[in-house]
Formats: C-alpha cells, structure tokens, sequence
C-alpha cells in the first residue's frame, strides 16, 4: 500500500520537502541543486509530497477548499515555466485534488503558465491576478472562465505557504518555520562565506605561486652559481 | 409562473410606431422624409425630437411645431422623445420646456420623470424595465405606454405585456440602440473631440459602419450612441408579440425607404401577407445590412434565430467574419 | 474613528479583500451577494450571508462601514432573489444598500424603510433631476455618480440637489452610460444589467495568429496586438475597431481612471465620498490602491500637496493613468 511507502521514505521526504520549501520561499534560481534535486525526483516521489501539503492546507484552509468545491467542475493544468514538473488542479463539482502531471497530452480546461515564483505570489495573494494579465507574466489559455473562478477563490482566503507547509510538522511547526527562515538566510550565509573562502583561497595560491617562482628564481641562481663553481 | 400569453387582454388594432430619428440627417432630408410619412406611411404614432446628442437640437427646432402639425393632421399620434442621456443644465432645461408645451412625451432619462411630476406619459426604451416591480412603479407614476429596452427578451416581454394597466411597446425594425456615452465616437473616429465635433455625424445618415480588426462589420457609431450593425427584424415574431399583449410595434428611421417597410409590417400584422413573404419584400428594401435578433431569443443580441415552423428546430447562426 | 477628508468607499470582492481594505484605512468597503442580485457576478467572487455577517462585525468593530451592492436589473418573473438581497442585508447589519433598478428600490423603501439607501451607478443618474426623482421617491440619500460627468458638472448637481454624492477616484473609465449598456450582451448573450457579469470570461478567449495575439468575446475580434504589448482585459469598450479603414480604440484607450491628484477639486465640488473600483481584483490590489488613497487623505487633511499619482501607475488598467471625464477635454 501507499501508506507503508509514505511511512518508512518519511524522513526523506521531510528533508527534501525541506529543500522544496526553501526555493519556493526564496528565490528559485539561486538554488540550482534543488531544480536538479526535483529534476531527477521521480513523479510518484513527489505526488507525495503534494498529497501531505495538500492535506494540511485542506485542514488550514476548509473554507477554501469548500469553495473550491463549489464551483462547477473543471481541470486547470499548471505549468510552472521554470520546474520540470507540471501539475493538475481539479475542483469543483464537490471534489478537489492536485495531481503531478505525467505524459503530455493532457486534457484539461484551462493551462496557467508562469515563473514559480509568479504562480505562488498569486497563490498567496501577493500579486493581483489582473495585473499579472494584462502585463502577461502569466500565460491563460483554454477556458478563461475557469481561471478567473480559481484565482477568485484563491484570493479569498489568506494563505502563507511557509505557514501551511510547516505547520505541518505538528508541534515542530514553530522550530522549523524558524529553522526555514534560518536557513533560507544562513544559505545565503553559506554561499557568501564559501565565496569568501574561495576568494581567500585564490588569494593564497596566488601567493604560493609568487613564492614558487621565488623559489624557482632563488634554484635556477643556486644551479648557475653552483655550474659557474663546478666550471671554475 | 409565467403566463405564456396575454389571452385575456383585450388586444386593439396594432399600432405601428415610427421611432424618433437617431441619425443627424440634413435639415431638407428630415422634412422630405416626415411629409412622406404623413402622406404615404401607414404608422400610428410618430415620435419626434433629438435623443442622442442636444447639439443636433438647434438645427430642426424651429421645423418641429409645423412638421408635428404636419403629422397631426394625417391623423398620427405626435409624441415628443426627449434626450437619453442629460447632464447639462442647457438639457435640462429644455426638458423641462418640452413637458410645459402640451405634447405627449416620451422620457428617455428618469430627469423626465422629474419633469413631468405625474403627467401622462411614454416611457422610451433607454429608461430600464425589466421587471413587473419596475413596470409597476412606472405605471403609478402615469405612464401609459412604456416602450421596452431592445435586450428584454421574449421570456420577459411575456409577462410585462400582459397587464391592461399599460401599453407595451417593442421595437420590430432598425439597429438597435446598444449604448450611449458623453463621449462621441463620430468626433472621435474623425480625429476630433465633442466639444469641437464639427457636426460629423451628419456625414453618415444611416451611422458609421464599425469594423472588427479582422474586418467584420460589427457596430455602428452614431455620435455618443452605439447601435447594432445589423437592423434588429422582428418581423417573424409580430403574432407572437401580439399574443403577449404588446401593443405598439416601433419601427426605427433608417437611410431606407420607411413608408415601403412600414406597409410590410403593416400587412405582416393585418396578416395580409405571410411573415415569409414579408421578410422577402423586406429583404429587398434593406441593402446589405444583415438582419439580427438575438436579444428577443435571449442570445447574442447580433445573432440571427431562423424561425422555422416547428417551433422545437430553430436554427441559430451566429455571423462570423466573412 | 475621526472626520475625514474625503470618505473613502473601498471594493470587496471576497471576505479576505474585506479585511484587507479596512486595515489598509478604508472608511466603508462594498461588496455583493453570491449571485445575479450585483454588477460583479463572477465565478467564485463575493459572499454569502454569513461571510457578510462576519464582514460587518468586522467592519463595526473597527468604526468603519459595510454596504452591500444589490445592484443588477431583476429579470421578470423572477425579481426573489433580489428582494432576499435586501432583506438579508438589512438583517446583517449593513450600513447602506446601493441600488439600481427601480422596482428593488420600491421593494426596498417599503419592506426595509430603515435601511439606508443609496443609488447605484448602474442607474445612471447623471443629473440634478435624475437625482431628485430618486430621492424624492424612494428617499435616496446618496447617489454614485456616473464616470461620464466632468467635475463642473458634479459641483453643479451637488449645488443643485444637496444630495450626498460618491464619485469614482480610481479603476476603470467607463466611457458608456452604465447600466444602459447592452454591448456584452450582444457580443455573449450574457447581459451586464441582468447577470451582472460584463465580458464574462466564459466568453473571453486569447488566441495566437501569424505572432500576433487576439482577443475574442465570444465570436467577435476585440483586439489584435503584439505579444509584448500590454493587453487590456477584453470588454467591448476597451477594443480596438476599424472605421474609415483604421483601427484605434475607439470607445476608450487600455487606461485606467485615477483622480488621486484630483482630490482637493472634487473635496471643493462638495463630493462625500470617494470610491475605488475593482471587487473582481484580488486584495493585494485593494490593499495598495486604498493604502496609497489612505496615504493622500491623510496628507489633505494636514495640508500637504504632494502628488500621489506615480504610485499607482503599476496597478492602474494598461499601466496609464487619466483623469477620464473630470476633464472637459475627455469628450
């Protein structure tokens, strides 16, 4: 079953969720490992993953998914531009469900394309649904009706991913919202000390080259003197 | 529920109405056309004066007392229509001034309502009525006749016809008054701006034909108003209405020959003549310009609904570009 | 809560928007049933009666207002709906109802005579007579202006009428008369004055042709533009036409309408409140739009002048800003 899966891969899965969140709070670009990490993440891996965050959100959030629920039912394949995966919302009709999407021919009614980032400020409210249209980060296509009913939705309810995600650690939500932010800073504080250490270590090499060829210089009067010696 | 027919209002002869002029034709264009109204068209009622734009007023004023007279006297009904949409106290005013001079008005602004202060009166259709409540305010405020907006479909017209409290009236022929605005779009399409408009709506007598980007005819521009790009035909549905209990059919002045179109309606209603063979005499009358009339069906309102014999198959065609 | 400058009517299109507005300074938010019964009937927008309910406490609780827009056209024989509207505001404690048409209206001033009424833009009252009639026969005490009068004419109607008077500072131009407007309808067969949804994007489509992008309601072409060029939400206002061979906007350019340097003008006028527009955009929308208003207000009140227009160009329509028919020149 499932279930067994989902219990023993557990602890992995936390740490990778771990890293996801950390992208999807920071800027994604700058944590290419995390791109590759879900890259080579296989679908069913990260189904997984949505499952557990889609069944806490529905915990956090009933009211949005009776909402969602509400509304007449219908598809909307979301494709963020920047991950490799793609996923299909379904909601409406009483039921909603978020899905990774597998193979290409998908059969949906509506398609929302963006950056990540463009994607989740819109899901968080941050950003309004409007303006992302007629400045066009975001691509509609297919039933424009449907989107709008979604976005509407969305919009009604104050939602904190970062919230949502950890929370669902239980009575560790606090320590790792705290331990997220932590290290959405601190790997910003590594990257910089690495680069730090990096420039210092270019530094020092450049000094053992310049006392190589110190040495260099000091062997090659030694071997003349000791040939001039050796002549004479 | 709803009452599918007006079976018992007591239904008069039909009257034909001929529906104040929305276009800004040449002072001799206007008499030669109302004299041939009065001598040849068979309409009941003639609705006289400016709804669109108050600049337009100044040029047929001083002709309206003899022209109304003109048409009195071949026994037509005058009713004065009044401007739809008025901001100005210049406006204002002459509203006020057409209620004191003894004709039957028709209120296009609920200003008139003011004005009049329970005076008989007509309501035209860019006053909104939609429903019984409405119609009913409405009545108590002494209109007696209330003439529906063009987007009331069949469903509605059913059951605010049938009453004996008001008379209803539908507008059966012309384009269709979809929108007016203190903007001109005439002044605009030509480069210009109301206040210096140079009157160029007079260049077009039956509106400014309005284009999509992929070339399809699609509105017409008549200064601030904007109409339909087809002429709304509800011809094939004049016995239908006349069941409903609509009373008066309004025929709406196009750069056509009105007194031929008003006879076709005429013998439509006296069942003189099949609808069918209407449609073609009509059809011959009007040009080009396609006909519409979605709004009655609750449709697309630029759509055309085939009226077929079996009521159940009615073919609907939505034009797309050509 | 102290006297302001100007009140302040914010839009609330879903409960979150609601809060979002008042805590970001609104003096009064609007919003609308879950249905037909208001002009901005979209698909999962608006409340129900118990979001309302909350909404007003909410509100209430922190000095400020609720209205509740009932401000569509009933269809006949089928007018319930809108007299549960009514009645359902009165019982949710909401501050004022904004109507439209007239026979809610009479619904209204007999079965909840108590319940403050105010008249909807939808009923294009562009006139001191208009106005009077309403106020005379259905004891109207404010009236929204329609975005179609400059600001002449608004200090001229106010003078004439003393009535109170809300006048739109931010949000769409809206060249037509509203609430007289069958154009959507038309083009979908969906109307604006009944269902309360103009442009409903069921309707709306994008389409590429040849690199070049199209927007369509319903089989008409509103719109054909380059794939960068900023696109505006497809109503058949805001298409763009041919006439004698060219293609322009002819009814209204992809702008938005802000008075927010207008302020001092429109407070000279007489004008008593202030609205923003846009229940169908999202509450980061209102957040900013009525922060920025807050902002100036607030700057009004303790004599400033400094302008306030570039901080909102980001969110205005098209990114461009006018002062739509306040100015004469607009016509």
């Amino acid at each position: 079953m499932k279930q067994s899966a989902t219990t023993s891969c557990k602890s992995d899965y936390i740490l990778f969720y771990h890293r996801v969140l950390i992208v999807m709070h920071g800027n994604l670009s700058k944590f290419p490992f995390t791109q590759f990490a879900m890259r080579v993440l296989p679908a069913s891996i990260l189904q997984k993953i949505v499952d557990a965050l889609t069944h806490r959100m529905r915990s956090v959030h009933p009211r949005l998914f009776s909402n969602l629920e509400r509304l007449e039912g219908a598809t909307v394949l979301i494709e963020p531009c920047d991950l490799p995966h793609r996923f299909i919302l379904t909601f409406g009709a009483g039921e909603s469900s978020l899905e990774v999407a597998q193979g290409d021919s998908e059969d949906c009614d509506a398609t929302i394309k963006g950056n990540l980032s463009a994607l989740l400020d819109m899901l968080e409210g941050r950003i309004d649904g409007d303006k992302l249209f007629f400045s066009r980060e975001l691509e509609i296509s297919g039933d424009t009706a449907v989107v709008v009913a979604l976005r509407n939705t969305l919009d009604r309810e104050e939602i904190c991913l970062l919230d949502d995600v950890t929370s669902l650690l239980g009575p560790f939500a606090d320590p790792a919202r705290r331990a997220i932010v932590l290290a959405d800073a601190f790997a910003e504080r590594i990257r910089a000390y690495l680069e730090e250490r990096a420039q210092k270590a270019n530094c020092a090499c450049d000094s053992l080259r310049e006392e190589n060829e110190e040495l260099k210089k000091k062997l090659a009067t030694f071997e003349a003197r000791g040939k001039r010696r050796k002549a004479s | 529920m709803r009452q599918a027919s007006g079976k018992n209002v007591v239904v008069a002869r039909s009257k034909l109405t001929l529906g104040p002029l929305f276009f800004n034709w040449p002072t001799e264009k206007r008499l030669d056309f109302y004299s041939r109204i009065a001598d040849e068209a068979e309409v009941d009622v003639v609705y006289l004066g400016e709804v669109v734009c108050s600049k337009r007023e100044v040029f047929f004023e001083e002709h309206l007392p003899k022209v109304a007279e003109r048409l009195r006297k071949s026994g037509k009904e005058v009713v004065l229509s009044t401007l739809a949409l008025v901001t100005s106290e210049r406006e204002m005013k002459a509203i006020s001034d057409r209620v004191e001079n003894g004709f039957l008005i028709e209120a296009n602004d609920v200003a008139c309502l003011q004005a009049l202060n329970g005076k008989p009166h007509v309501i035209g259709p860019f006053i909104n009525v939609f429903n019984e409540s409405a119609r009913n305010v409405f009545v108590s405020n002494k209109a007696k006749r209330i003439v529906l907006p063009v987007e009331v479909p069949e469903t509605s017209i059913s059951i605010l016809a049938n009453t004996k409290k008001v008379e209803t009236e539908v507008l059966v022929f012309g384009r269709q008054p979809l929108s007016v605005a203190m903007r001109c779009y005439h002044a605009r399409a030509n480069g210009l701006n109301k206040d210096g408009c140079r009157i160029v709506c007079g260049r077009d007598p039956d509106g400014l034909e309005t284009d999509t980007m992929d070339g399809q005819p699609i509105l017409t521009v008549n200064g601030t108003q904007t109409l339909s790009y087809g002429y709304g035909v509800l011809l094939n549905e004049l016995h239908a209405l006349k069941e409903m209990g609509v009373s008066h059919f309004r025929l709406s002045p196009q750069d056509v020959d009105m007194a031929a179109v008003a006879k076709v309606y005429r013998e439509t209603l006296d069942k003189k003549i099949e609808a069918d063979e209407g449609m073609a005499k009509l059809k011959k009358l009007t040009g080009k310009v396609p006909y519409i009339n979605g709004f009655y069906y609750g449709r697309e309102g630029l759509s055309w609904v085939e009226q077929k014999k079996s009521k159940t198959n009615n073919k609907i065609s939505t034009r797309r570009k050509k | 809560m102290t006297v302001s400058y100007l009140e302040l009517v914010c839009p609330a299109g879903t409960p979150a928007a609601l809060r979002a507005a008042i805590d970001a300074g609104a003096d009064t938010v609007y919003c609308g049933y879950r249905n037909c019964t208001n002009a901005r009937n979209y698909p999962g927008l608006n409340f129900d009666q118990d979001e309302l309910i909350e909404g007003v406490e909410y509100a209430h609780a922190r000095g400020r207002k609720v209205l509740v827009a009932i401000n569509t056209f009933p269809r006949a024989g089928d007018e319930k709906p809108w007299h549960k509207a009514v009645d359902e505001a009165a019982e949710a404690k909401a501050d004022a109802i904004i109507l439209a048409d007239i026979g809610v209206l009479d619904y209204a001033t007999r079965h909840q005579p108590h319940l403050r009424r105010h008249l909807s833009v939808q009923a294009s009252a562009a006139n001191a007579m208009s106005v009077s009639f309403y106020r005379d026969r259905f004891g109207v005490k404010r009236v929204v202006l329609p975005r179609v009068l400059s600001i002449e004419d608004v200090a001229a109607l106010i003078e004439k009428t003393g009535m109170e008077t809300e006048v739109f500072a931010f949000g769409s131009v809206g060249p037509m008369s509203e609430g007289r407007c069958f154009l959507s309808s038309y083009m979908t067969g969906l109307s604006p004055t009944s269902e309360g949804v103009c442009a409903p994007a069921s309707h709306v489509a994008y389409k590429e042709e040849g690199g070049c992008m199209k927007s369509c309601l319903g089989c008409v072409t509103l719109n054909q533009f380059e794939k960068d060029e900023p696109a505006p939400y497809p109503t058949p206002c805001k298409g763009r036409y041919i006439t004698h061979g060219e293609a322009r906007y002819l009814f209204e350019e992809p702008i938005g309408l802000n008075a927010i340097d207008l302020l001092p003008q429109l407070k000279a006028a007489g004008v008593t409140a202030l609205k923003i527009e846009g229940r169908q955009r999202s509450r980061a929308y209102v957040a900013e739009v009525v922060g920025t208003f807050r902002k100036a207000l607030d700057a009004l009140a303790m004599g400033s002048s400094k302008s306030f227009a570039n901080d909102l160009k980001n969110v205005a329509e098209g990114g461009r800003e006018t002062f739509g028919a306040y100015k004469k020149g607009w016509r």
